[in-house]
């Protein structure tokens, strides 16, 4: 009993992804992969000042992790509230986050679901062959040709989500005779916004391509390359007062009509060809070795209006709405409450409510405007402009699998990685104006436009921009990383006990191209390099207590160096480090309880994460100071804690009921130190941000699911319900500055008080009802059949919050921050609702 | 070659300039030229309401102006507002929008409908707008879309500036006729001041100046700060500008302002190119 045991936890652990694939049906499978690719990328990059943050995560040896991560997408739920740089993804061992900002972007595998199918997924306390996992685990795609189920598959879809139509075909030869693996894919998705949000589209090729020699019973060569050239209009979250006026929980600000055509202000343009090479080295029976060799070329870049001498032209811009001209929030306000300005609100109301154009972007004002603007001798009222961050990775991976004995298993690896990350902003469009100069109008009103440092670029001053040329900042990012790993797994009796161990080195600099006038001295050119030093164990037991009972814990403590996009105080200005500028530490607790009857499963958890010296940075356009402000947040502490349940209940052999819930905090418990740099004179400012208490942003940290799943007949049918809560939203520090607040002394103990921290906003939860119905059908050709139709937000539930962010702005009255309570700013957070009914017809047709 | 192919399917075209003409995006093409009256008749026609205390009246006539814009925002100086010239004289036109320039060039003539506006005075200086308070405050963006008509296209030459060699020749204008007027005066010379001397520097910077309204007054040589100042906002393109050491001219807009028994003549330079001073 105990060595049947013993071999299956091994089996568990030492193969997953085999475990992954006999576990769940194709179809399943296809349905979560969908799920999440659907939901993910039309959540990335929306807005670049709510980070992107996901995790797609299934694991199929827990419950609840096999579900949670597709099943609560649509809320967008981040898995225990971490922030998506502590999960770790890795492509044959060789790991694809983004060096600068510890994140993976899920655009690098998009399109690519029948490769990216069989992901091997690790718990953060599981152990795997490849790597020591993360705080908020790891996984690895398997891109091997011969990994591949062999044979071809077509697939046809059809959406009203992100994209509205996608095919895809694949060619997998297998492991032939002669020793080769081929394998080819095609992916085309397409899509105009059409049933989903207004003004948005999407344009995207994908492809894979692959060979794969095995040379001998011990060597086997494999190369692939793979791509995803996209194009795609976004959508910006709103203020519920637009959401209101436009009677429309999806409406998007960023586009407008020019001649009549959509025409859409914030366009990403992403492509990461890469390519990857990977040796498997059977050293004997008991030892392998994988390297991997990985290039990838990263082009990605999203465009914005921009703006000179006026107001910004974002169509739901706070000056123009209705409440700017009536104190809604302010109800003991006697000016600004009277008959007049109710006049005006009103005026502002039926502007907006007439026509859909009147809350859109307007191009042809814009471009009229530069017209104008130009006959009176001045530049470019109105620019189209373009952030690029491209990037070359080259990385090097080895790692190591040794079975000392047949309970007693090594693991070692070493990973090499130098990048070169690099950012700057070109002109995409000068909407018909006729002269744009690099210098930065925010110094304007301090030094004079013929200032030194009202120069964006002294080594080229007052230059002529036309279209794509370089202007605002230009700097690259230089990164090198390497670490080693090693860890060890042994059973004994019944239980399985693992340790993994890695220390790392990671050297960072700034390669300034433009000599900022605001920093002469300290912006061109190379600055010094700073170097981390970063280290950590993880230990895990898995405890059979008998007759279906486990326990598992574990604990692991780690360090990790900052990431290279917060390391500088203002990277698009100068070579200046972030002061104090530390390794985040991380320490992390789990213990968990699992069942397996023939009738149930279960799964519960507990998990305690605490974090300090974190540090966090965000870009803002600062009102009061009529300027950019750098913000840079250091010394942050953060806990994550909570539980978790999984159930699935085998009622009868064609029904399931599974549930899932959770209930977590993820709260900062300190308040941090801020440094803050202003654009318009180039100085940095110290702080205290009055941020402890509040929680981390746009992920529900109460939820639940209940699915009934029925299969039988070839059918599988699911309806489920989801529920979720305590939705907060992105808290800015701006308005949390310690010296901004008014405060008192306690007499008692002498300590400062503040009186009016804003409270963190919070969206509004609820429940929403998912359905899917899929059947195989076997044609008498020997192929296969596939039809799936998924329909989310069944109930078409709008007013569920799925993200969003505070404003950065504070009214100010006789110089003072008015009550945050009366606060227009305060009142009016950005948000994103979930989206309305939305589905997925698809045909699977394999052959 | 596959990957040229691939780049060129996600490549959104270039975009056309929009064909519209002028006219066909701001303003209300519907306003005719019926019961057009110069600015002195309408500044006639109300003649308490341009008191010390700020007061504000409704217009209810059918009555409409024609002028060219003489000063707008396009040196970040003039904010909100816009001024008016006719022959007969001049007014402020107030509107709760920045960067007017873009639809309001300098010279360009228009016709503003001024049925159901409001008229009033801040501290004299009479103003287009609605009512704010007991006084005359920026009306809504919206609603002056509706309550103008483009008359042309923009011609700078036919403004007229009135033009004085010398600050004591500029004294002798009439304030109740010709405050919001675009003046040209020559041989100013600023007074020497403490601090960063530049036209508005920003308190936090500057300790020596007050800030009153967003706007920083400088005095001239041989007079007192109740009788005349060049006032700038912090803002403006120049307001980093050093004040001149030597004597030269200054084209702006000529504005009042009162306040108990000081009548003040506030001079607003509406861009760079109005600050004309020999190198010292």
């Amino acid at each position: 009993m105990n060595r049947k045991l013993k071999t299956m936890v091994l089996m568990l652990c030492i193969a997953p992804a085999v475990m992954a694939q006999s576990e769940s049906d194709p179809l399943t499978t296809d349905l979560q992969n969908e799920h999440a690719f659907t939901f993910t990328e039309s959540q990335l990059d929306e807005d670049e000042n709510i980070p992107k943050n996901v995790i797609i995560f299934s694991s199929s040896r827990n419950v609840y992790a096999s579900e949670v991560g597709y099943r609560f997408s649509p809320a967008r739920f981040k898995f225990r509230g971490y922030n998506s740089k502590y999960n770790d993804i890795y492509i044959n061992g060789n790991p694809v986050n983004d060096i600068e900002t510890g994140s993976f972007r899920y655009s690098f595998v998009g399109g690519l679901n029948n490769q990216t199918r069989s992901q091997e997924t690790t718990l953060p306390f599981e152990d795997n062959q490849f790597s020591m996992s993360g705080m908020a685990g790891s996984a690895n795609y398997n891109f091997r040709p011969s990994s591949f189920a062999t044979g071809q598959r077509f697939s046809l879809a059809g959406a009203n989500r992100n994209y509205n139509v996608r095919a895809m075909y694949t060619y997998n030869t297998g492991m032939m005779d002669n020793g080769w693996a081929f394998t080819g894919s095609l992916t085309y998705r397409w899509g105009n916004g059409t049933g989903f949000v207004d003004g948005t589209f999407y344009n995207s090729l994908s492809y894979f391509l692959g060979a794969e020699k095995m040379i001998n019973d011990q060597h086997s060569l494999s190369l692939v390359t793979w791509g995803n050239p996209t194009e795609r209009g976004t959508q910006a979250a709103s203020v519920d007062e637009m959401y209101w006026i436009a009677n429309d929980y999806q409406y998007n600000s960023v586009w407008g009509y020019q001649n009549g055509k959509k025409r859409n202000s914030r366009v990403i343009k992403d492509f990461q060809p890469a390519a990857m090479l990977i040796w498997d080295w059977k050293i004997d029976d008991d030892t392998k070795l994988t390297t991997s060799l990985l290039g990838k070329y990263t082009m990605f870049s999203n465009s914005r209006l921009d703006y000179n001498n006026t107001t910004n032209p974002q169509p739901d811009y706070y000056s123009v709405l209705p409440s700017y001209h009536f104190k809604v929030w302010d109800q003991e306000a006697t000016e600004d409450r009277d008959a007049a300005a109710l006049a005006n609100w009103q005026a502002s109301y039926d502007y907006l409510s007439a026509s859909k154009a009147n809350r859109q972007v307007h191009w042809d004002q814009m471009y009229f405007a530069n017209r104008t603007v130009a006959l009176q001798g001045g530049e470019a009222m109105y620019y189209l402009k373009r952030f690029h961050d491209d990037q070359l990775t080259m990385n090097l991976s080895s790692y190591l699998e040794k079975v000392l004995n047949p309970s007693t298993i090594l693991h070692g690896g070493l990973l090499l990685s130098a990048n070169k990350g690099m950012h700057y902003q070109t002109m995409d469009d000068l909407l018909g104006a006729t002269k744009f100069t690099n210098v930065n109008t925010y110094v304007i009103k301090s030094y004079g436009k013929d200032s030194q440092q009202a120069q964006y670029d002294l080594n080229n001053p007052n230059k002529r921009i036309g279209k794509g040329d370089r202007f605002g900042y230009d700097y690259n990012l230089l990164v090198n990383r390497a670490q080693v790993w090693a860890g060890i797994s042994k059973d004994i009796e019944s239980a399985h006990l693992f340790l993994n161990g890695r220390v790392a080195g990671t050297s960072m600099q700034r390669d300034g191209k433009m000599r900022n006038g605001l920093a002469p001295t300290n912006s061109y050119g190379k600055s010094s390099t700073k170097s981390f030093f970063d280290a950590g164990f993880k230990a895990g037991a898995h405890l059979d207590l008998g007759k279906g009972h486990a326990l598992l814990m574990g604990l692991s403590y780690d360090s990790k160096a900052p990431d290279a996009k917060t390391a500088f105080q203002a990277a698009q200005v100068s070579n200046e480090f972030v002061a104090d500028l530390k390794d985040e530490k991380m320490m992390t607790a789990e213990l968990g309880y699992q069942l397996k009857t023939s009738w149930l499963g279960l799964n519960f958890n507990a998990f305690y994460s605490h974090l300090d010296d974190v540090t966090e940075q965000s870009m803002y356009y600062s009102d009061s100071d009529h300027s950019f402000s750098y913000v840079s947040l250091t010394g942050i502490a953060k806990s994550y804690y909570g539980l978790e349940l999984g159930a699935n209940v085998k009622v009868t052999d064609w029904l399931n009921i599974k549930a899932l819930g959770t209930i977590s905090d993820a709260k900062y418990m300190n308040n941090a130190n801020v440094n803050y740099m202003l654009s318009e004179d180039g100085v940095t400012h110290s702080d205290v941000v009055l941020n402890k208490g509040m929680r981390e942003g746009n992920t529900p940290l109460t939820a639940a699911s209940l699915d009934l799943s029925y299969h039988a007949n070839g059918w599988y049918v699911d309806l489920i319900g989801n529920y979720y809560d305590r939705i907060y939203l992105y808290y800015t520090p701006v308005t949390r500055y310690a010296s901004n607040q008014s405060n008192s002394i306690n007499l008692i103990t002498g300590e400062t008080e503040y009186n009016d921290v804003p409270a963190q906003d919070k969206g509004k939860g609820g429940f929403m009802v998912d359905a899917s119905i899929g059947r195989q059908f076997y044609l008498k050709n020997g192929h296969r059949l596939g039809v799936n139709l998924m329909v989310t937000n069944l109930l078409n539930n709008l007013k569920i919050v799925t993200g969003g962010r505070e404003q950065s702005r504070v009214k100010y009255e006789d110089g003072e921050p008015v009550n945050p309570k009366k606060d227009p700013f305060k009142n009016s957070p950005y948000k994103f609702y979930a989206n309305g009914i939305n589905g997925m017809l698809m045909l699977n047709y394999y052959f | 070659m596959t990957l040229v192919a691939l780049l060129a399917v996600a490549c959104q075209g270039d975009w056309d300039e929009p064909t519209l003409a002028y006219g066909d995006l701001n303003g209300n093409n519907n306003i005719t030229d019926e019961n057009i009256i110069t600015i002195a008749q309408l500044k006639d026609k109300y003649p308490n309401v341009f008191a010390s205390t700020d007061k504000a009246v409704k217009i209810e006539e059918d009555i409409k102006i024609k002028g060219r814009v003489s000063g707008n925002d396009i040196g970040s100086n003039i904010y909100k507002q816009f001024f008016l010239q006719d022959e007969t004289g001049s007014i402020i036109i107030s509107v709760n929008q920045s960067g007017m320039h873009a639809f309001l060039a300098e010279g360009q003539e228009i016709i503003v409908d001024l049925k159901d506006l409001w008229i009033g005075g801040y501290r004299k200086e009479p103003q287009i707008g609605s009512k704010y308070g007991s006084g005359v405050g920026r009306m809504n963006k919206e609603v002056f879309q509706q309550h103008f008509k483009y008359v042309g296209t923009p011609d700078v030459t036919k403004i007229d500036t009135l033009k004085f060699a010398s600050v004591a020749d500029f004294m002798k204008l009439d304030k109740n006729k010709n405050c919001g007027q675009l003046v040209q005066i020559g041989g100013i010379e600023f007074k020497d001041v403490e601090g960063l001397g530049t036209f508005a520097p920003d308190s936090t910077k500057d300790h020596t100046v007050t800030i009153k309204g967003g706007c920083v007054s400088r005095e001239l040589k041989g007079y007192t700060a109740n009788q005349i100042v060049v006032r700038t906002s912090t803002y403006a393109k120049f307001a980093a500008w050093k004040l001149p050491k030597t004597k030269g001219t200054i084209v702006g807009m000529a504005t009042r302002f009162v306040s108990g028994s000081t009548d003040t003549w506030q001079i607003m330079i509406r861009k760079e190119s109005d600050i004309n001073f020999p190198e010292e």
